[in-house]
């Protein structure tokens, strides 16, 4: 490539000719490279939760870039920058993410890399678990460091170091390609117009560079103002025409990867364990499975779909109790433990839900009677799920459920005794027989004082909900105690931290080990009210609310003798707490809570919901790695590496410097960077040159103190000569410009080079290599050297 | 040939054509005056054995348009080195042996009156010649070396009120002994100032002392030597060293030897300009004897050595504590930097 973009030269003996950008220009062009890459990759913003994601992003591209461009500042062969490009990346990873685990904060070793696979499993299991935006944790930035990191390199190599600026976009693409697929907005203009931003600065760079050798080259200056000019232009004319056709085209609505799918193997909320994607649905960033419900109710209304009643697997799990279920739901018997003393309240409530497929049918408690709704259902008298007879899924336009809401009060339930072990069915009771010690301790301690079942209930209510218990939907997925089972509810008492499903099955757990039957409703929390109001056949109006996946709820419903059973709300911050389970003694701000549907006052799509916020720790891990554990060894890391770069800076200098004249003496043939390229080399190798020297006395001498073999004496007088003429004869000469002309060949050079260090001992020669003389300013050389002239 | 060949490469002269070949007529040219100067370096080595250096440098001088100053002790060839080169060019050579009582005249000629014209007329003295051997020049008055310096740097006779010129080219070659032998006058400052080399021959190794035992035993091998240039040779030779090009870096560094030598503590009167100026007409000299176009720093600190120490008058301090002119010329020549040409200056470089 190098070659069909530098004009041609002439032919010429030795080392290939190698042409890349020189002095200051490349470290530019790699800061525009690595601003492009981090340009493109602010389109992340969105697949990734919040900003900090940014800085050890930042950090990685800034690292791929400065080594690519320290390694062409060193003229290291093309093949090897991108190489120095990847090395700088594993070691701003290492000290980024296992400082701790490395050598001195930035060598990556063994413990490094398991800890990269660790980081790549979590990474993992977020990517599985969650959806977008997904919480930067650690393993999430890391892998978003590592894949950016390697588009930089990408970029850096095509643009700066192969200068194919124009090909770097396919690395740009390849950024914008996953918030394209992941992200429901798709790049969005924002981070399109950023990405084309980056990519035209790429390719200006790239022109001005092209512009800037062929003028440097024809020594033919070109007007540069119009053309710029011209294509600013036409870059903004692109960019504009690329965003109208966008909002053109109808995009990806179905298909395999539709926006705002996930991608994971565990999509949609349909099949008959809903608990299994509860939690997914919950992670759900935006409004999929919007479900419409409109009620006359004055209190929040629950929808709910199924009850999860079998523990005896250690396990939740839905028992479909196909033998009782009871077809026709156009007259439904109220439930079974319903007492007939207990007041109702009935709710009409139309339910809209084109999107939710499920064989169980949303309705709030308990449903008597479902019309406008086709099909055949069956229906469960100890539970009131509704379940379609044909086990069909479809999604259900709109029906109308009448239901009988049990008027329950804290006085009604305050002096109920203890329900006899006989009054409901052995599955509600049943717990297994190893259940976690944990369980049975966190209970009864929970329920410590409390006398009555109620009491007992308020008491696990108000310790689940109490300060040590925190909301998280992504806690359990990395501490990995996400799910429904025995044990996962042990880890779940003992960090503390969960959704839903976790709250609501500890208090169900732990309500049966103090006696308490109890049961799993899963369904819908409360939704936000739309505005709308839909009038109902017998004229009331009905409010219309909206759910959709991320107001899918579990919550916990103990028994009560004489009143049935009575839904709880242990989950912190999620549906609403019923009047009856607010304890009289909870501070005002609970009551508040209790009493105002949080929901209703949020705006129908957050930004960001509470869900999201982080887990403890695991941010502040990914972004802060220096206050970690491997602080101290990254300072030390840090330390080497300066004092590495110290130590190993002669040795960069002057392999740069001696690159600089290669590639000078190269293209002009000029003699003079390679006679001063010998001198320097000599220089290193220990013979020293005299103030008084001049180019001949230097090299006559020197022929005779490094007892050159043939061939490189010769080279040497061939240099010599060359570089006399150069410097000393008349711009007439024809040894100067005239057929005489005999041009300096860098061959010689390396003749000479190789005579010189088997010239000397290794002792020499190491110092040669890694502290030359000739880095030394030539003033004080020239001081030292003291002898007179021979 | 081969001898001087072999004696080129120790004595740190290039063979000619070493450089960079010339091309077209220049190429020519050069081969003409490098042919030229090898056949007359070949005579005066037949004569003159194991002085080769000395050789070329009064070839040198000779090219350069300057006199020469061969100074040692009795016996080691000045006088013979001087005919040898006079005899290789075809050209006019009168020898004048200096004693106390020469007379100005003596050198320069005399107006004779013509009793059949009636009128005087000028009858040249030995310095009309292009090649004008003064022999022991330190034994004559002050008075006649006065009339001899005077036309070396005039190159011409003014006697009777009648100016008269000299021959081109023209060349003295003068010898002299050494100061501490008796009977001799030294020559003053300003005279000696016009002299642009002063060799000095030293006595020959011994291989060439045996060589010159058995040459020299019968006939002498002056008798064997034919004339191998002509006076146009010379002519365009010299035409062809003023053509030589001086480098700024060399200039500079010329007029820094000249300062240093002024400058050093030790030194009471350093070189002059004409020395500097003379320097350098020397070294283009030497630069087209080794088939160079141009000058390098290195042709003007080897004629240093010959050029400028006859100049130097020394404080009492330095002479007495055993220095030299070309003692002192040596510590000079290493300080003074060799100016680098201001491409070849690092950093400077660019790409």
């Amino acid at each position: 490539m190098t070659a069909t973009l530098a004009p041609p030269r002439p032919p010429r003996a030795g080392p290939p000719i190698r042409t890349r950008r020189t002095g200051n220009s490349q470290w530019l062009f790699g800061a525009v490279s690595a601003a492009a890459v981090m340009l493109c990759a602010m389109s992340i913003h969105g697949v990734v939760e919040g900003s900090a994601w940014i800085w050890p992003l930042g950090m990685a591209v800034g690292a791929v870039a400065g080594g690519a461009a320290l390694a062409r500042w060193l003229r290291f062969p093309t093949a090897l920058v991108p190489a120095a490009g990847l090395a700088a990346l594993a070691m701003a990873l290492t000290l980024m993410f296992a400082a701790d685990e490395s050598f001195l904060g930035v060598i990556p070793t063994g413990g490094t890399l398991a800890r990269g696979g660790e980081l790549l499993a979590g990474a993992q299991t977020t990517v599985i678990t969650q959806v977008i935006p997904v919480v930067p944790d650690a393993g999430v930035v890391f892998i978003a460091c590592l894949a950016v990191g390697l588009v930089a390199v990408l970029v850096d190599t095509l643009a700066v170091t192969l200068r194919m600026p124009a090909a770097s976009g396919l690395g740009l693409f390849t950024l914008l390609l996953v918030p394209a697929v992941i992200k429901p907005q798709s790049v969005g203009v924002a981070g399109f117009t950023a990405a084309a931003a980056g990519y035209l600065l790429v390719l200006a760079a790239g022109t001005w560079q092209d512009r800037r050798d062929r003028s440097a080259e024809t020594s033919v200056a070109r007007p540069t103002g119009p053309q710029a000019a011209g294509a600013a232009g036409i870059g903004a004319a692109a960019l504009v025409a690329a965003l109208l056709v966008s909002l053109a085209i109808p995009g990806f609505t179905t298909g395999a990867f539709p926006q705002g799918a996930r991608f994971t193997i565990f999509s949609g909320s349909t099949g008959l364990n809903p608990v299994v994607t509860l939690g997914n649905d919950l992670r759900q960033p935006t409004a999929t499975g919007r479900i419409t419900y409109a009620t006359d109710s004055t209190r929040p209304v629950y929808l709910r779909s199924t009850t999860l009643e079998d523990f005896s697997g250690s396990r939740w799990a839905p028992d479909p109790r196909n033998q009782e279920r009871r077809s026709g739901i156009s007259g439904m018997e109220p439930p079974e433990a319903l007492d007939s003393a207990i007041p109702t309240d009935t709710v009409t409530t139309v339910v809209s839900s084109p999107s939710y497929a499920s064989p169980w049918l949303l309705a709030p408690y308990a449903p008597s009677e479902v019309s406008e709704l086709s099909g055949s259902w069956t229906w469960d008298p100890a539970t009131m799920t509704i379940l379609s007879a044909s086990g069909s899924s479809e999604p259900r336009a709109g029906y109308r459920v009448l239901s009988e809401t049990p008027v329950v009060t804290s006085e009604t339930l305050s002096g109920l005794p203890a329900a006899s072990p006989d009054s409901v069915e052995p599955m509600f009771t049943s717990l297994p027989d190893n259940l976690p010690q944990i369980i049975r301790d966190t209970a009864q301690e929970a329920v410590a004082g409390a006398e009555t079942p109620y009491a007992q209930a308020l008491a696990l209510q108000s310790y689940l909900r109490g300060a040590q218990f925190d909301y998280s939907l992504e806690a359990p997925v990395e501490g990995g105690y996400d799910g429904n089972g025995i044990d996962v509810l042990a880890r779940f008492l003992e960090q503390r931290s969960g959704y839903c499903i976790h709250f609501a099955s500890a208090m169900a757990v732990m309500a049966r080990e103090v006696g308490i039957p109890s049961r799993m409703g899963l369904g819908y929390a409360p939704g936000r009210a739309t505005g709308e109001t839909i009038e109902s056949e017998d004229g009331t109006e009905l409010n219309e609310f909206a759910v959709d996946a991320r107001d899918a709820h579990a919550w916990p419903e103990l028994y009560f003798e004489g009143v049935g059973w009575v839904r709880f709300e242990p989950t912190p911050s999620r549906g609403v707490v019923p009047a009856y389970a607010v304890q009289r003694q909870q501070n005002a701000a609970s009551a508040a809570q209790a009493d105002a549907d949080p929901r209703e006052l949020q705006n129908p799509l957050p930004a960001v919901p509470p869900a999201a916020s982080p887990a403890p720790g695991s941010q502040t891990e990914a972004l802060n790695p220096e206050e970690t554990a491997g602080a101290p060894w990254a300072g030390v890391g840090i330390g080497v590496l300066v004092a590495a770069a110290a130590v190993l800076a002669p040795w960069a200098v002057r392999r740069r410097r001696s690159s600089l004249r290669r590639l000078e003496s190269t293209r002009s043939g000029s003699a003079a960077p390679a006679w001063a390229e010998v001198t320097d080399l000599a220089q290193d190798f220990g013979y020293r040159a005299r103030t008084a020297d001049s180019p001949r006395s230097y090299s006559d001498r020197l022929a005779v103190q490094a007892a050159f073999p043939p061939p490189a004496a010769a080279a040497l007088a061939r240099l010599r000569a060359a570089y006399e003429t150069e410097a000393y004869a008349g711009p007439a000469s024809p040894d100067r410009n005239g057929p005489g002309r005999n041009p300096a060949d860098w061959a010689d050079v390396d003749t000479l080079h190789r005579a010189l260090r088997s010239s000397v001992s290794t002792g020499v020669r190491l110092r040669a290599r890694f502290f030359p003389a000739s880095f030394l300013p030539s003033s004080r050389r020239q001081a030292d050297a003291a002898s007179p002239a021979a | 040939m081969d001898t001087r060949n072999t004696s080129a490469a120790t004595t740190g002269f290039d063979a000619p054509g070493a450089g960079a070949p010339f091309a077209g007529g220049p190429a020519e040219e050069a081969d003409t005056f490098l042919a030229s100067s090898a056949r007359i370096l070949n005579a005066i080595n037949t004569v003159i054995d194991g002085k080769d250096e000395a050789a070329r440098l009064v070839l040198t001088v000779l090219l350069a348009e300057g006199h020469v100053l061969l100074e040692d002790v009795p016996g080691v060839g000045k006088t013979m080195l001087a005919k040898t080169l006079a005899r290789a060019v075809d050209c006019s050579v009168t020898r004048i042996q200096f004693t106390p009582d020469l007379l100005p005249s003596d050198v320069t000629g005399v107006s004779i009156y013509n009793q059949d014209a009636h009128r005087f007329e000028f009858r040249q003295g030995p310095v009309f010649a292009n090649i004008v051997i003064g022999d022991e020049i330190n034994r004559a008055s002050a008075k006649t070396q006065s009339a001899l310096l005077e036309c070396m740097e005039e190159r011409q006779v003014t006697v009777d009120g009648g100016t008269y010129r000299l021959a081109e080219p023209f060349m003295v070659v003068a010898t002299q002994n050494p100061l501490e032998m008796e009977g001799t006058y030294a020559l003053p400052e300003a005279q000696r100032d016009r002299f642009m080399a002063r060799i000095s021959l030293g006595y020959p190794d011994t291989v060439s002392e045996i060589e010159m035992l058995e040459t020299h035993q019968s006939v002498s091998p002056l008798d064997s030597i034919v004339p191998v240039v002509s006076v146009r040779d010379i002519a365009a030779m010299t035409a062809r060293v003023r053509d030589v090009y001086v480098s700024g870096a060399v200039k500079e560094y010329t007029v820094a030897i000249g300062a240093a030598t002024r400058e050093h503590p030790q030194v009471r009167l350093g070189a002059s300009p004409r020395a500097l100026l003379q320097l350098l007409r020397a070294s283009k000299a030497r630069a087209a004897l080794e088939g160079r176009d141009f000058v390098l720093p290195d042709d003007v600190a080897r004629l240093a050595g010959s050029v400028l120490p006859h100049r130097l008058i020394l404080e009492r301090k330095a002479l007495s504590s055993g220095e030299t002119p070309a003692s002192l010329l040596s510590a000079i020549l290493a300080k003074v930097p060799v100016p680098r040409p201001p491409a070849a200056r690092p950093g400077l470089a660019r790409t």
